[in-house]
């Protein structure tokens, strides 16, 4: 059976730059790094077409009634965002997260739904800084699995290196035998948790949902991943809030809530998805400089979306 | 019915291929890609029917690769591990 071949996400800069944020950050904190940033992105989006290419997908459709100019200075400061929260990111997992605060109202509830054991769907997305979101693992009474891939230069690495027990992260690597999926629905089945990103195509089935005024393909894998196990689904989305502070909203799902009861396996993940891109929608729309997807969702190539994905 | 033809039944039923009756699935046929042509979320299908009819978790996924070759395979693979057959 050959194994899946995922696209690589947009990598900017080379090992020497990544090595010198990371010198910057562990000596001197992240306020120089986010002033170097400022000459980074300006290299990016003045020099390099590629970067304000996969910016203008999403920036095209949040803001589609920009003129050139203004979607150029749009652009600039979105990049600057992005590159300010994977400064964020390496900068929790070096400095540690007491430099940062996180708020998180529903911490409690959180835990509470990890108790029952019932194996739990853990959606986040690619906003904020969503590896924030992943701090959350303290908070579980339970295992928690990763699906994502650990990129060598990313600063994730420096993220699940360095913070979280240990004991409670596994990471299930994607590109591995049918997806992961296995493995995943096996820990779901065990009463662990599974944490996927809604908004990048697991597997190989994807559904359109209209997202920011255009039909755009999502994964259904998360949704089918509930709606087979009976697992809970929660949706977390984090928002940058300040200096070194972020917020968690958090959105709780079941099988058993009324608009999916008596509903088939298919039924219910299409009312999952359906309730998952709204509350993305409605995010984009209160913070525009926080979803950092660099990829065509409105392309209609099904089949150029599902193999560029899974 | 054996064992196999169960599985094949219990594959048609709970992943709705319509199309399919038990003889139309081969023995040694591939599960996936080329052959009955299932996906990755099917196989979150056969996950759970493992678990549910054969109380059969997979914690080795190497094992789990070879046992999700073809319906001989996964039959085997029922047969080493479940009380329930």
């Amino acid at each position: 059976m050959p194994e899946t071949n995922m696209p690589a996400p947009p990598q900017y800069g080379t090992r020497l730059g990544h090595w010198f944020f990371y010198i910057i950050l562990r000596w001197f904190g992240p306020a120089p790094a986010y002033v170097l940033l400022i000459f980074v992105v300006a290299y990016y989006v003045f020099i390099l077409r590629q970067p304000r290419r996969q910016a203008s997908y999403y920036l095209r459709r949040r803001f589609e009634r920009d003129g050139s100019l203004k979607r150029f200075f749009r652009t600039y400061r979105y990049i600057y965002r992005f590159g300010q929260c994977l400064i964020d990111q390496a900068a929790m997992g070096i400095l540690g997260r007491k430099h940062f605060r996180i708020d998180f109202p529903n911490r409690g509830d959180l835990y509470e739904l990890s108790k029952t054991k019932k194996g739990l769907v853990l959606l986040s997305s690619h906003v904020g800084n969503w590896q924030t979101a992943m701090a959350v693992v303290d908070d579980m009474a339970i295992p928690v699995n990763f699906m994502l891939r650990l990129d060598q230069r990313s600063a994730e690495r420096y993220f699940f290196n360095l913070s979280g027990e240990a004991k409670y992260i596994n990471i299930i690597d994607p590109t591995s035998f049918l997806g992961g999926l296995v493995e995943a629905t096996q820990r779901l089945q065990n009463g662990e948790c599974v944490s996927i990103m809604g908004d990048r195509a697991w597997g190989s089935r994807t559904e359109a949902v209209e997202f920011l005024g255009a039909p755009a393909l999502f994964p259904v894998t998360p949704y089918r991943l509930v709606s087979s196990t009976e697992a809970d689904l929660v949706i977390l989305l984090t928002a940058r809030t300040g200096k070194l502070a972020f917020r968690i909203d958090y959105f709780h799902f079941s099988c058993n809530d009324p608009d999916c009861r008596s509903k088939n396996r298919t039924e219910i993940s299409a009312i999952l998805l359906n309730k998952y891109v709204k509350i993305l929608e409605d995010y984009v729309q209160q913070y525009p400089y926080m979803w950092f997807n660099f990829f065509d969702f409105w392309s209609m190539d099904k089949n150029h979306s599902e193999a560029e994905t899974l | 019915m054996s064992l196999e033809n169960d599985l094949k039944q219990l594959i048609i039923d709970e992943l709705k291929l319509e199309d399919f009756t038990v003889d139309d699935i081969k023995n040694n046929e591939s599960l996936f890609g080329e052959g009955l042509g299932l996906d990755s979320l099917d196989a979150v299908e056969l996950v759970v029917i493992l678990k549910k009819h054969y109380k059969i978790d997979l914690e080795d996924m190497e094992k789990a690769r070879e046992a999700f070759t073809s319906i001989d395979s996964l039959a085997a693979y029922i047969r080493e591990h479940s009380e329930v057959q």
